[in-house]
């Protein structure tokens, strides 16, 4: 099941759409948010960003920021955030 | 009189310039609009931010962190500054500069000392050598970007708790339209206690949120991140402002320009025309004689 989730930073927004699940670097470990979630204020650390919609799965590198979900949308604000497709050397840059 | 030629000299340099003026004013024209643009993003990012502020604040029993502290008797003032690296945009800067100056002289009885931190090459450059500027921070307003905001931001706060600082100002242009701007000084540390109310229109997290950590230590991840927005803020006004500040002076400029050349086409065709008549009353006076 699809929910609405969006990612903004100061500078824009970078995401936003139904997607499937997102799989988020919180303070104390990864966590996925699913439809349906509990409503959760959740702070996040820089990392990893997994985004699933039914058109695949995006990553994106994150820095720190704050996720609110209610269960039905998800939004996660963030300082900095980068495609991992723009990385040269993903791997290395991180 | 000028000769012909000299006319001729002045009037292509004067359409060099106008060229070019009425270049700045397009490059400008464009980059106002991604400054706006800039402008709505970031809005847009803080009034998410501040709503989860203002109902974060309504779900703790209260709220205390360093940034929030007043300090008695407040000592040691800091300014930071926000202007353009870049001049040719009339009185943008200067605006703010004589402002700021002027703060100064009025509070210097308030405060055992008074020291500034200057964004942006103009108020440094005006400063520097007047007040005690402890630090210029290099390529930050040319193009706002949040890390940076927040590297000031993170830097200023630490100062501020460890006691170097006891209040914190903001200077910078605020941009209201193309054709207007006005300097604006508000107070950034600490942070004003209104902006960490719980506001009563906004209704707070129920009781079956979970916290992840608890609420007031999520609160004290967002309040550093609200002093970053602000500096952010004032980046995005200050190049909104500056680019739509240059735009208007540079379309002045390239209006200066065209009636200098009507004016100098004008005197030139006349310069010709009374060589003209000199050539031709020579020619007959010559004719005459003979």
């Amino acid at each position: 099941m699809a929910y609405a989730f969006s990612l903004l930073t100061p500078e824009g927004e970078v995401f936003s759409g139904d997607v499937e699940s997102v799989v988020v670097p919180g303070g104390a470990g990864f966590f996925g948010v699913l439809a349906g979630h509990a409503p959760m204020l959740a702070a996040v650390q820089h990392g990893i960003l997994a985004v699933t919609t039914d058109e695949g799965r995006r990553e994106y590198l994150i820095e720190d920021g704050v996720l609110e979900t209610d269960g039905k949308k998800c939004l996660l604000l963030c300082d900095n955030v980068r495609d991992r497709r723009d990385d040269d050397n993903p791997v290395l840059s991180w | 009189m000028p000769s012909l030629r000299e006319y001729d000299v002045k009037i292509a340099s004067l359409k060099n310039t106008r060229k070019m003026t009425k270049t700045m004013q397009m490059v400008s024209a464009s980059k106002l609009r991604r400054a706006q643009d800039a402008q709505r993003k970031a809005a847009a990012y803080a009034n998410h931010l501040h709503d989860l502020i203002h109902r974060l604040a309504g779900s703790v029993e209260s709220v205390a962190h360093p940034l929030l502290t007043r300090r008695d008797p407040v000592r040691k003032a800091h300014i930071l500054l926000v202007t353009s690296d870049r001049g040719l945009c009339a009185g943008f800067n200067n605006n703010l500069i004589k402002h700021v100056a002027q703060w100064i002289s009025e509070h210097n009885s308030d405060y055992e000392s008074i020291s500034m931190s200057c964004c942006g090459r103009r108020g440094n450059m005006y400063f520097r050598t007047k007040e005690d500027v402890r630090k210029e921070y290099l390529d930050t307003t040319a193009k706002p970007e949040f890390l940076k905001a927040e590297e000031i931001a993170e830097e200023l706060g630490e100062l501020f708790v460890n006691g170097e600082f006891d209040e914190v100002y903001l200077a910078y242009n605020v941009f209201k339209s193309a054709l207007s701007q006005f300097p604006r000084i508000e107070k950034m540390l600490p942070i004003a206690p209104v902006e960490v109310k719980a506001d009563e229109s906004k209704e707070p997290f129920t009781r079956n949120y979970i916290f992840e950590p608890a609420e007031p230590e999520l609160l004290a991840l967002l309040l550093p991140r609200s002093v970053s927005y602000t500096i952010f803020h004032a980046m995005v006004e200050n190049s909104a402002g500056e680019h739509g500040a240059r735009m208007t002076a540079m379309d002045n400029a390239t209006n200066n320009a065209d009636s200098l050349i009507e004016t100098n086409t004008l005197l030139r065709n006349r310069a010709r025309q009374a060589a003209i008549t000199t050539e031709l009353t020579e020619i007959v006076a010559g004719a005459e004689a003979l």
